[in-house]
């Protein structure tokens, strides 16, 4: 059983930096878990103490059965692919990649060939085993790393943001390997890295930190439609969601600011128990907005700032009118996420291309949005989290969360 | 203006064939370098000439068949057989070696422990070891003296080993350092998670990374043992353990300034210092080419 638990994790480095704080966590067998947040996170900290790199200043960390506070890297059955590969330069690629068993384990010679073998072709690298690591491309290098990591057969992978040297191209493609790879070993396997599109596109589920505290652990699509706190809602997901300030008026069962929409009345009511203020943070994301050229039944007028093509669909900028700023309304003690904190407001929509004529362009021309209020959520400013109490209640029924926040 | 034709070019203002221009460059830089070279070793060739026969420059200028007439290896059979050379000889490359080699092994650890791990007053440990280095050995050679006198290690052969090493470390374990601070922690940390202990990491992967480092190291150690005079002659009063830079200082004047005698045993004395640079040069040079630092 290679299962993971974090039991009350903390880590305090030497100069009183609080870089892990209180962190609980439970990983399955098998599991495939992606620590995925900004820098400085804590996310690679976590990742070192699971290796035996870091010293844990409090809490326990299980592997399986076993405490491994105390156990050194070699005996804790753990097989690792760092950034920047750290491939031994003086070795062949085969003896790089018969190292740890030569070290670690008492099988015969050919045996350990045998394994290197295997390892190789299931990484595609078998016309390179005898050469040096200088020799390679970066591509090469990481499937070496990721070689050497599956030929020791290990209880748990640990990945150190392995695909962040690589062309973009490149990534994609190691993504999915790597996700086959995990999946036809079936090795519980901790993945770190800052960019959220390859922890939803790789992981059973992912774990959201910011500044050492958990923010959300659940499935790709559980934190992409149900975010517990204005983070997460920031973070994941590319282009990031809008936030709109807008304040509840209960009784007519609508909010009321940045923009006017409309609310079910038992839903209205749910989320003023919840909140600690009326002046709340809506989250829609692009793709939830419809931009009507004309004005229709509960539009809300705004103007085109900038048309971005992608290809299958546009993306447009707007801007409303007489907007607040999220940085007027939200606490000092809630986090947002850094590249949001300093920019101004931008809101943006996914359009059919071409369906907004260019001209529109910045010169004040108006377009109608209507906003899918099914898939809007509501975000209490002053605590950051997620008050609309239907999509918090399936939140609890369908993830496990790690309790940090409450 | 008629152009001038491809095939020309110029050379200090006379017009040429390129081929020619070309070789007569070549010819200029070989005469440079060879003329150099030639400059460099003509103390060496001295030595080895008035080694076979003793003849003054003028002379030898004068009448060079003079000085062919008059070879013999007389010098090199009189300082092999006749006096202490070989004894020197021996006791010198004794201690050189051990010398050496005890300095590698310290130094590397040493090195390894002040540019990678982490612990209270390590810088302070660094500083004063490049402090130590301020000291010229002649101001310490005395008070050295009387502490070894005390501790029994004057006049062994084991005393100056140490005197060697304890003099060489701190520049060498200095130099590691620099060298073991650029290496990314991520080589320990890997073979680590493989399996190794710290210190397997350390013999299995770094030592083996820092090759061309510690073989600069190890002719850094060996120049300076093979060489040294002061300690050797302060510490040392036993003909039989006197190493080579004492034992030929005795020639001069002793015997009258046998020139012959004097340039065979200084060619006797060279000639390992050569054979080692010689050897451990391709080393470094094979070293660096392989890219043994890249990650």
């Amino acid at each position: 059983m290679a299962r993971i638990l974090f039991d009350e994790v903390t880590k305090i480095y030497g100069d009183d930096t609080l870089a892990v704080d209180d962190f609980d966590l439970e990983i399955e067998d098998g599991e495939f878990l992606t620590l995925v947040g900004p820098s400085g996170s804590g996310k690679s900290t976590l990742l070192r103490m699971v290796a035996g790199l870091e010293d844990i200043t409090e809490g326990e960390i299980h592997i399986g059965d076993t405490v491994v506070n105390n156990l050194p890297p070699r005996s804790r059955d753990i097989a690792m692919v760092f950034q920047s590969y750290a491939l031994y330069p003086h070795l062949t690629v085969r003896d790089n990649m018969a190292f740890g068993l030569r070290r670690s384990t008492d099988l015969p010679d050919y045996e350990i060939d045998e394994r290197v073998q295997e390892a190789a072709e299931m990484m595609g690298i078998e016309p390179h085993l005898d050469q040096k690591p200088k020799h390679l491309s970066g591509g090469q290098r990481q499937r070496v790393a990721t070689g050497r990591a599956i030929v020791r057969d290990p209880g748990v992978f640990l990945f150190d943001e392995p695909l962040s040297n690589l062309d973009a191209k490149l990534r994609k493609h190691m993504r999915t390997e790597l996700q086959r790879i995990q999946n036809q070993l079936d090795t519980t396997t901790i993945y770190v890295t800052h960019d959220q599109e390859e922890a939803m596109t790789m992981s059973d589920r992912i774990a959201i930190l910011n500044y050492g505290e958990l923010q959300q652990v659940g499935s790709p699509r559980t934190v992409y439609n149900e975010p517990e706190n204005v983070f997460v809602a920031q973070f994941i997901g590319s282009p990031s969601m809008n936030m709109f300030v807008s304040k509840l008026d209960t009784d007519g069962g609508r909010f009321v600011g940045d923009i006017d929409v409309s609310i079910d009345p038992d839903r209205a009511r749910a989320i003023e128990q919840n909140a600690t203020t009326d002046q709340l943070l809506l989250g829609i994301r692009p793709e939830h907005i419809t931009v009507h050229l004309e004005a229709v039944d509960e539009s809300v007028p705004a103007t085109v700032d900038i048309i971005e093509p992608l290809g299958s669909n546009d993306l447009l900028y707007f801007d409303l009118e007489d907007g607040t700023g999220v940085e007027e309304v939200i606490a000092d003690n809630v986090e947002i996420g850094e590249d949001e904190e300093d920019d101004e407001e931008e809101y943006k929509v996914f359009i059919q291309p071409s369906s907004v004529p260019n001209e529109y362009e910045d010169t004040g021309e108006i377009v109608h949005l209507t906003f899918d209020t099914e898939h809007m959520h509501v975000f209490d400013p002053q605590t950051g989290e997620n008050v609309d109490v239907e999509t918090t209640a399936a939140v609890d029924a369908q993830t496990e969360t790690a309790g940090a926040d409450d | 203006m008629a152009t001038k034709s491809r095939d020309t070019a110029e050379l200090f203002g006379v017009e040429l064939s390129k081929k020619t221009v070309d070789r007569l460059k070549a010819v200029g830089f070989h005469a440079f370098v060879w003329g150099s070279i030639f400059l460099v070793l003509l103390p060496v060739f001295w030595m080895v000439i008035v080694s076979l026969n003793p003849l003054s420059f003028l002379n030898f200028i004068e009448d060079p068949m003079r000085w062919v007439n008059g070879i013999s290896l007389d010098a090199y059979d009189t300082a092999i057989n006749e006096t202490d050379f070989l004894i020197w000889f021996k006791n010198s490359t004794i201690v050189t070696l051990a010398a050496t080699a005890l300095t590698i092994v310290v130094c590397t650890f040493g090195a390894y422990s002040i540019g990678r791990l982490r612990f209270r007053g390590r810088k302070a440990v660094a500083t004063f070891l490049l402090m130590t280095q301020m000291f010229p050995l002649i101001l310490v050679a005395v008070p050295l003296f009387l502490i070894f006198r005390d501790l029994g290690l004057v006049n062994t052969l084991y005393g100056l080993t140490i005197a060697y090493i304890a003099f060489v470390l701190p520049f060498s374990i200095w130099m590691l350092r620099g060298f073991y601070e650029n290496l990314p922690e991520s080589l320990e940390e890997a073979a680590m998670v493989d399996g190794s202990t710290r210190v397997g990491a350390v013999i299995r992967v770094i030592v083996p990374l820092s090759a061309p480092a510690i073989a600069t190291t190890a002719i850094f150690a060996w120049i300076f043992a093979w060489n040294e005079f002061v300690m050797a002659l302060i510490l040392i009063s036993d003909s039989s353990k006197t190493t080579l830079p004492p034992g030929l200082s005795t020639w001069v004047g002793r015997y009258s300034l046998q020139w012959d005698l004097l340039m065979a045993g200084a060619l006797g004395a060279t000639l390992p210092l050569f054979i080692i640079l010689f050897f451990l040069q391709k080393y470094i040079i094979n070293g660096l080419a392989e890219g043994a630092v890249k990650t």
